[in-house]
C-alpha cells in the first residue's frame, strides 16, 4: 500500500474546511438538542484503513456507535461520526437532557446517532463542496453500532488502498464535553482527487 | 456503495411512477429544485387530508403552515442545494407531518419516520423525495414493552423491600426475645448453682424445668429464624465427626424430662462413648432428633412408650429411629408429613406445635444430605428415622467447660464496667460478678454514663449492650477508643443482636469479644478472664 500524507498546509486546510462545517452543525446540532453546543477546532490525520484503530481511542473489540452516509461526486467515499464505546452513555445523557430515562436513551440512542450524525456528516461535506466549488450528494444516513472495523468495512469496503482521514473535535454540550470522531474514508483514486481539489483550494488562499 | 441518483421510469411502461406510488403504503413527496411539490402520493392525502391538487405546485410550509422554520423544510432545502440526504425519526420528533392512523377503530397522531433522499446534482436539476414511514405499531410495541418492564422493576423493588421488611422483622424479634430470656435462663442457672442457700433436689428439678423450657423457647426463636435462613438459602452448617454417644444422652434425658408430663416411658438403647462416629452438624442434628422425640412423646397414647436405637444399616450408614406406640399413620397422612404446617390431625386439637417442626427437620437433613423417612402402621405406632455416614472417630473437637471453670475463679481483685440498659439483665451480672472473689462491678445504664465512668474508675474490661438508648454500643466502643485513658481497656460486646450479620459487625468493630444474649455463663466468665489478661 502507498503511503500518503497530508503536509502541514493541508492539514491545516481540510481542518478549516471542517471548522466551518461543524460550526455550522452546532447550530443545527443546538436547534435539535435544545441547548447550546460548541464543537472544538478538529485535529486532522490521514491514516491507512488499518490503522484507524491504533490512531482512534477505541478498541478493537467493543462497538463503537454512530452513523455514515456515503457520498459521491468528483470523488466518492464515506463520511461517518463515530462515538467510542466508553463515551456512548455519557453522549446519550448530554444529548438527552434530563427529559428520557435509562430505557428511552437505549431506544432514543439509533436515531440520536442517525441525526446527529447526518447533520454533523452532511454540514462537513457541504463546507467542502462549497470550498472546492463542487457538488456532492449524500445518500440517507445509516446507523452503526458494531466493532470499529466493522463499521469501516460497511463505510468503505475492505480495499486495501482505502484510507481514512481522521478528524477528531471536542463536543460540548450542556455541562459536560466529550469526545467524538468524524472518519472521511476514501479510496486511493478518490484521496488524490480530494488532494488536487485540497491543492487548488489552497492556491486560492494563497498558500 | 449506493448510488444517489434514482432511476428514471422509462415512457413506455404500462404504470407510471405516481401510479405506484399511489399504491405504496408509504408516504412519497417529490420535491422540485425551486422546493415546490411535484408529487403528492395516496397515502400522504388520505393521511394529510390534503389533495393532491392542493399540494401540487406549492411550498410544504405553504400546504402546512404549521411547519414553517420546521427541521423537515431545512432538510429538503438542504437536499435540494447542497445535495444533502437526511433522516428524522420520531423519537426525536414527536410532530413531523399532522398525519393521522387508525388503530382499534380509532383515529390517533401517527408516529413517523421520515427520510429526504436528495436526488441528482444540486441545482436546477435538483429533486428531493421525501419517505413518511408509518411507525405507529413499532412504537406502540415499544411503549407496551417499556411500560411492561417498568412494572417489573416495580414489582422486583417492592419484592425487595418486602424481603428488607421481613429480614428487619425477625431481626427485632429474635432481639426482643432474647432479652428476657437472657435473665429467664441466666437466673435459673444461678439459683441452681447457689452456694450459700443450695436448692432442694425438688428445686433443682423445678430449676431445670425452667432453665429446659427456656432453653427450648430460644430454640424455637433460632427454628423459626432458621426456616426463614433456610427458605432464603442462606443456612449454612459445620459438617464435623461427631460421638453420637453424649448426643443420643442428651436427646434421650430431654424427652425423659419431657415424657413425664405425659406419663410416657423413653427407653433408649444408647451406645456407649465411642461406639458410633457420624458426620453431622451436631446442633442441627440434636434438632432434628429432638424433634422426632417431642413428636413422638406428643402424638402418643396414654402410659406409652417412646425410645431411641441405632442400626447399621450397611458398613458406611448408621440408621437412628425414634420410635413410638402412638396411633399411627396412614398413606396419606405419612405423604404430606413433612411439609410446613401440618399437624398430624391436630389442627384444632389440644396438643401444642406450630407444625414446622418436621418441616425444618426435612430441609435441615437435605442440607447436611442425610436421608430421614418414616414408617408407620395405623394404631400401632411410627418408627422416625434419619441415616448417617459413619466416620472413623478422630479429630473430635474438645469441649471447653474446664477452661471456663478454671478462668472463672481468676478474675479477682477488679473493677469490670457493665453498660446495660435492662434492669433484669443487671441483676443477673450483678450475680455473675458477685460470685468473682474481688471482683466489683461498676454499672452503668445509658453509653454517656458508661464513657464517664470509665473514664473516671478505668476498669480493667468493659462489658457493652449494643442496643442502648441514645448513643449505640458501636459509637460507645469509637469514643472509648479515641479516649487515650480507655483505650486499651478490653470491651467485650454483650448483646441479643444475634443474627449473622450482626455477629459479622460486631467482630469487624474491634470489640475483644462479641457474645450473644441469652448468656452462656460459664463461656462469658472464660472470655472475662482472656479479657483481663488472668486466663490460665
Amino acid at each position: 500500500m502507498a503511503e500518503i500524507s497530508l503536509s502541514e498546509n493541508e492539514r491545516d486546510g481540510v481542518g478549516e474546511l471542517m471548522n466551518v462545517g461543524v460550526g455550522k452543525a452546532a447550530a443545527a446540532l443546538g436547534q435539535l438538542v435544545k441547548a447550546e453546543v460548541e464543537l472544538s477546532v478538529p485535529r486532522v490525520y490521514l491514516v491507512p484503513l488499518d490503522e484507524v484503530e491504533r490512531h482512534t481511542p477505541v478498541s478493537g473489540v467493543l462497538p463503537i456507535a454512530g452513523s455514515y452516509s456515503n457520498f459521491s461526486g468528483p470523488f466518492q467515499g464515506a463520511l461517518g461520526f463515530v462515538v467510542p464505546a466508553r463515551t456512548r452513555p455519557l453522549f446519550l445523557k448530554l444529548a438527552l437532557g434530563t427529559e428520557f430515562d435509562a430505557d428511552d436513551a437505549e431506544v432514543l440512542e439509533g436515531d440520536l446517532l442517525l441525526e446527529i450524525g447526518n447533520i454533523i456528516c452532511n454540514a462537513c461535506l457541504a463546507g467542502v463542496s462549497n470550498a472546492f466549488k463542487i457538488d456532492l450528494a449524500t445518500a440517507p444516513p445509516v446507523y452503526f453500532a458494531v466493532p470499529p472495523r466493522e463499521a469501516l468495512t460497511a463505510m468503505i469496503g475492505s480495499h486495501a488502498d482505502s484510507h481514512v482521514l481522521l478528524v477528531e473535535l471536542d463536543f460540548s454540550l450542556r455541562q459536560g464535553e466529550i469526545r467524538v470522531f468524524l472518519w472521511l474514508a476514501m479510496d486511493e483514486p478518490a484521496i488524490a482527487s480530494f488532494r488536487d481539489h485540497l491543492g487548488r483550494y489552497l492556491a486560492e488562499l494563497g498558500l | 456503495m449506493p448510488s444517489t441518483v434514482a432511476e428514471t421510469p422509462k415512457k413506455d411502461a404500462i404504470w407510471t411512477a405516481a401510479q405506484i406510488g399511489d399504491h405504496l403504503d408509504i408516504g412519497l413527496a417529490l420535491f422540485a429544485a425551486d422546493g415546490r411539490i411535484k408529487s403528492w402520493n395516496r397515502w400522504l392525502a388520505e393521511g394529510t387530508g390534503i389533495a393532491e391538487d392542493t399540494a401540487v405546485g406549492q411550498r410544504l410550509d405553504e400546504v402546512i403552515p404549521g411547519l414553517t422554520g420546521h427541521l423537515l423544510v431545512t432538510c429538503i432545502d438542504q437536499a435540494l442545494e447542497a445535495g444533502m440526504s437526511a433522516f428524522l425519526s420520531h423519537r426525536l420528533h414527536p410532530t413531523l407531518l399532522p398525519l393521522t392512523t387508525r388503530r382499534d377503530g380509532k383515529s390517533e397522531p401517527m408516529s413517523q419516520n421520515i427520510v429526504v433522499k436528495a436526488l441528482g446534482p444540486p441545482g436546477r436539476g435538483a429533486a428531493a423525495l421525501v419517505q413518511v414511514f408509518d411507525v405507529s405499531g413499532t412504537v406502540k410495541n415499544e411503549t407496551e414493552l417499556r411500560r411492561r418492564k417498568r412494572q417489573l422493576d416495580s414489582a422486583r423493588q417492592q419484592a425487595e423491600e418486602a424481603s428488607q421488611a421481613k429480614t428487619l422483622f425477625l431481626t427485632n424479634v429474635s432481639h426482643e426475645l432474647r432479652t428476657p430470656l437472657n435473665a429467664v435462663i441466666g437466673f435459673a442457672e444461678l439459683l441452681r448453682t447457689e452456694q450459700q442457700h443450695p436448692p432442694t433436689p425438688e428445686q433443682v428439678e423445678m430449676i431445670d424445668m425452667i432453665g429446659a423450657n427456656g432453653r427450648r423457647l430460644l430454640a424455637l426463636i433460632g427454628d423459626l429464624l432458621e426456616l426463614s435462613r433456610i427458605e432464603g438459602g442462606s443456612m449454612t452448617l459445620s459438617m464435623e465427626p461427631i460421638d453420637l454417644s453424649p448426643l443420643l444422652l442428651e436427646v434421650h434425658q430431654n424427652l425423659e424430662l419431657l415424657g413425664r408430663k405425659s406419663d410416657i416411658m423413653v427407653d433408649s438403647d444408647l451406645p456407649p462413648p465411642g461406639r458410633w462416629t457420624v458426620k453431622a452438624d451436631r446442633l442441627r442434628l440434636g434438632q432434628v432428633l429432638s424433634n422426632f422425640g417431642s413428636n413422638a412423646i406428643k402424638y402418643n397414647r396414654p402410659n406409652g412408650r417412646v425410645g431411641i436405637s441405632c442400626q447399621e444399616t450397611s458398613q458406611e450408614t448408621l440408621r437412628i429411629t425414634v420410635s413410638d406406640t402412638g396411633r399411627g399413620l396412614s398413606k396419606t397422612a405419612r405423604q404430606d408429613l413433612f411439609k410446613p404446617f401440618q399437624r398430624l390431625g391436630q389442627e384444632r386439637g389440644s396438643i401444642e406445635g406450630t407444625g414446622i417442626g418436621l418441616a425444618i427437620s426435612k430441609r435441615l437433613s437435605e442440607l447436611m444430605g442425610t436421608p430421614i423417612g418414616v414408617d408407620s402402621e395405623v394404631d400401632v405406632g411410627s418408627r422416625f428415622w434419619i441415616d448417617l455416614p459413619l466416620v472413623a472417630p478422630a479429630d473430635i473437637a474438645p469441649t471447653v467447660d474446664k477452661v471456663a471453670t478454671t478462668s472463672a475463679a481468676s478474675v479477682k481483685e477488679k473493677s469490670i464496667l457493665y453498660v446495660e440498659d435492662n434492669p433484669s439483665n443487671m441483676m443477673l451480672m450483678e450475680r455473675i460478678i458477685a460470685r468473682l472473689p474481688g471482683a466489683t462491678l461498676i454499672k452503668a445504664v445509658s453509653g454517656s454514663e458508661g464513657l464517664e465512668i470509665a473514664h473516671a474508675a478505668r476498669p480493667v474490661a468493659i462489658v457493652l449492650d449494643i442496643d442502648l438508648p441514645g448513643m449505640d454500643g458501636y459509637e460507645v466502643l469509637r469514643r472509648l477508643r479515641a479516649d487515650p485513658t480507655t483505650a486499651a481497656i478490653p470491651v467485650m460486646a454483650l448483646t441479643a443482636a444475634a443474627m449473622a450479620r450482626d455477629i459479622k459487625r460486631g467482630r469487624e468493630a474491634g470489640f475483644f469479644a462479641y457474645m450473644t444474649k441469652p448468656i452462656d455463663i460459664p463461656a462469658f466468665l472464660g472470655t472475662l478472664a482472656k479479657a483481663v489478661g488472668v486466663d490460665d
